[in-house]
C-alpha cells in the first residue's frame, strides 16, 4: 500500500533538477564561488574590526573572532548585496525569456 | 579544538569561516524562497495564468495544472536550479563543521559511556526501517536518515541537527536568532499547548518521531518530574539524541520504533507531542500513527502536533507549484500528500471524539505553523 508510484520515483539521488544539466552544473559552480567570496569578505571584515580595536589580526585571532551585533548587521548587507548582484542576470534572463 | 571533557553544546561551534559560509547559504535560501518566488508569482499573475487560460479555457485549479502553466518558464527553471544548488551548499557547508567536530563528539561519547546513564537508548540490531522511507533522502540529506545496523555513526544525527535552524529560518519559520541545539521548536509547541489547554502536570511525555532528540529536551525542561521518551525510526538520530541529552545531564529514554507501532504500554502517556513528523511520513501510515497515539494516551491525555502549514486551500497556485517542485526534486516526497489530509477526520477515525480535536494555525516567525491534535476522553 505504501509503495505507490509517486514515492518510488523519489528513490535514489537526483543529480540535477532542471531540463539542462549544464545550467545546474554551472549554477552550482557560480554559487560555490560566490559563497567563497562572501566568506572572504567576512574574513576581511574580521581583520578590519580587529585592527580597529588595536588587536593583531593574525590567523588565530580571525579564526576565533566573534562578530558583534553591528558586525552581523553590516555583514548581512554585504551578503544580500552580493547575492542580489550575482543573481540579477539570472532573474533578468528568466524574465526576458519566460 | 574541543576536548573529551567539553560540553557538546559549547563544542558545537562553527569556525569563523564555516559560520560565514553557512550565513551565505541561509541568505541564498532566503533569496530564492523570498525574492525569486515573488518574481515567479508576478510572472504567473501577469503572463502564465493567461497563457494557460488561452490554451485550456480556465485558470489552473491545482498544483498539477499550475506546474503545467510554469513548465516552460525560464525563471521557474532557474529558480529550481537555484533551490537545488542552495540545498547542496547547505549540506556541504554544515558537513564541513560536522566532519571537523565528529572526533570531539566521539571522544565525549566514549567518556560518557563510562558513567551511569540518566536516560536510556534502545536500538534494535535487526530493525529495518519500512518502505518507502528507508529509500528516501529526506531534504536530500546525503545518505539519508539511516545507517548500517551496528554502526556507531554520529554523523547523520550531527548533520541533520546542524542544518535544521538554518533551513527553518530560510523558510521564514524561525526568528533567526536561535543557536544550533536550542530546543526552540519544543518550547514553541509547549506554548501552543498552553494556548489551548489549562496547565497540565504529565507523569510521562512522548516525543513521537523525535529525530535527533534536541527538541525533546524542552519537554524535560518544562516537566522535570515527568518520564520523557523519544521514539524514532533512525538509529543514528537516536544515538545522537542520547549523547546530546546525557551530555547535558537530562534523563530521556530513546527507543527505536515505528511511530505506528512503538511497543510501549497502553495509556502510558499524559502528553504526546510530535514536531514535523507527519510531513515526513507517507500518508498511508498516518491513520495507524494516530491510532497508536490514542492507544498510548491515558484518559484525558493530550496529543499535539506541529507541522508545515502548506494546506493547498491556504496557498496561491504559484506557492502550490513551488511546494510541489520541492516534493519532486528536493527530498520532500510526503509533503503535499500530508497537506491534502484532513487531520481532524483522521483523529476522529483514530478514536478521538469530534468535540476534542483541533487543527488550526499559530504564528511563527514571519509565517504560521499548523497545530493539530486531540484530547482523549476520560
Amino acid at each position: 500500500m505504501a509503495n505507490r508510484a509517486h514515492t518510488k520515483s523519489h528513490r535514489g539521488r537526483r543529480l540535477v533538477p532542471g531540463p539542462d544539466p549544464r545550467v545546474d552544473t554551472l549554477l552550482g559552480m557560480v554559487m560555490a564561488l560566490t559563497s567563497e567570496v562572501s566568506m572572504l569578505r567576512e574574513r576581511l571584515d574580521a581583520h578590519e574590526s580587529l585592527a580597529a580595536s588595536g588587536k593583531v589580526p593574525d590567523q588565530d585571532a580571525v579564526d576565533h573572532y566573534q562578530p558583534t551585533e553591528a558586525d552581523e548587521s553590516r555583514r548581512k548587507q554585504y551578503r544580500d548585496r552580493l547575492i542580489d548582484k550575482v543573481c540579477r542576470p539570472l532573474v533578468a534572463s528568466g524574465q526576458q525569456d519566460g | 579544538m574541543a576536548t573529551d571533557s567539553q560540553n557538546l553544546k559549547t563544542a558545537y561551534r562553527p569556525t569563523h569561516d564555516e559560520a560565514a559560509r553557512q550565513a551565505f547559504v541561509g541568505a541564498l535560501k532566503g533569496y530564492v524562497n523570498g525574492s525569486m518566488e515573488s518574481q515567479l508569482a508576478a510572472e504567473y499573475d501577469n503572463q502564465l495564468k493567461f497563457d494557460f487560460m488561452e490554451k485550456h479555457g480556465q485558470e489552473p485549479r491545482d498544483r498539477y495544472q499550475g506546474t503545467e502553466a510554469f513548465r516552460h518558464s525560464h525563471l521557474y527553471q532557474l529558480w529550481g536550479s537555484a533551490v537545488y544548488t542552495s540545498q547542496n551548499l547547505m549540506w556541504e557547508t554544515v558537513g564541513d563543521t560536522c566532519d571537523r567536530l565528529e572526533p570531539a563528539f566521539e571522544a565525549r561519547q566514549a567518556m560518557l559511556a563510562k558513567r551511569p546513564t540518566l536516560g536510556s537508548l534502545e536500538l534494535q540490531d535487526d530493525f529495518v526501517p519500512p518502505d518507502p522511507i528507508r529509500h528516501v533522502e529526506i531534504h536530500r540529506q546525503p545518505g539519508g536518515y539511516f545507517g548500517p545496523a551496528g554502526s556507531t555513526d554520529l554523523h547523520r544525527g550531527m548533520h541533520y541537527f546542524g542544518t535544521v535552524e538554518l533551513y527553518r529560518n530560510a523558510k521564514g519559520l524561525g526568528d533567526g536568532s536561535v543557536a544550533v541545539g536550542e530546543p526552540s521548536m519544543g518550547r514553541y509547541l509547549l506554548g501552543a499547548l498552553q494556548r489551548r489547554f489549562d496547565a497540565i502536570k504529565p507523569r510521562a511525555v512522548l516525543d513521537l518521531g523525535c529525530g535527533p532528540g534536541s527538541q525533546t529536551l524542552a519537554y524535560k525542561e518544562a516537566f522535570p518530574d515527568a518520564e520523557v521518551w523519544g521514539v524514532d525510526l533512525s538509529a543514528p538520530f537516536l544515538r545522537f539524541g542520547h549523547l546530546w541529552a546525557e551530555d547535558q545531564g537530562v534523563a530521556i529514554h530513546f527507543r527505536q520504533a515505528n511511530a505506528s507501532d512503538t511497543g510501549l504500554p497502553d495509556a502510558k502517556f499524559d502528553l504526546i507531542i510530535s514536531h514535523i513528523l507527519f510531513h515526513e511520513t507517507w500518508d498511508d501510515i498516518l491513520p495507524a500513527i494516530m491510532e497508536e497515539a490514542h492507544r498510548l494516551l491515558a484518559p484525558g491525555g493530550i496529543f499535539i502536533n506541529g507541522d508545515t502549514p502548506y494546506q493547498p486551500d491556504r496557498l496561491s497556485i504559484p506557492k502550490q507549484v513551488t511546494n510541489h517542485w520541492q516534493v519532486i526534486n528536493n527530498g520532500e516526497p510526503f509533503w503535499t500528500r500530508f497537506a491534502d489530509t484532513d487531520v481532524k477526520e483522521a483523529l476522529i477515525a483514530a478514536g478521538f471524539e469530534a468535540s476534542n480535536v483541533f487543527a488550526d494555525y499559530d504564528p511563527l516567525g514571519t509565517g504560521e505553523y499548523f497545530i493539530f491534535g486531540g484530547r482523549k476522553g476520560t
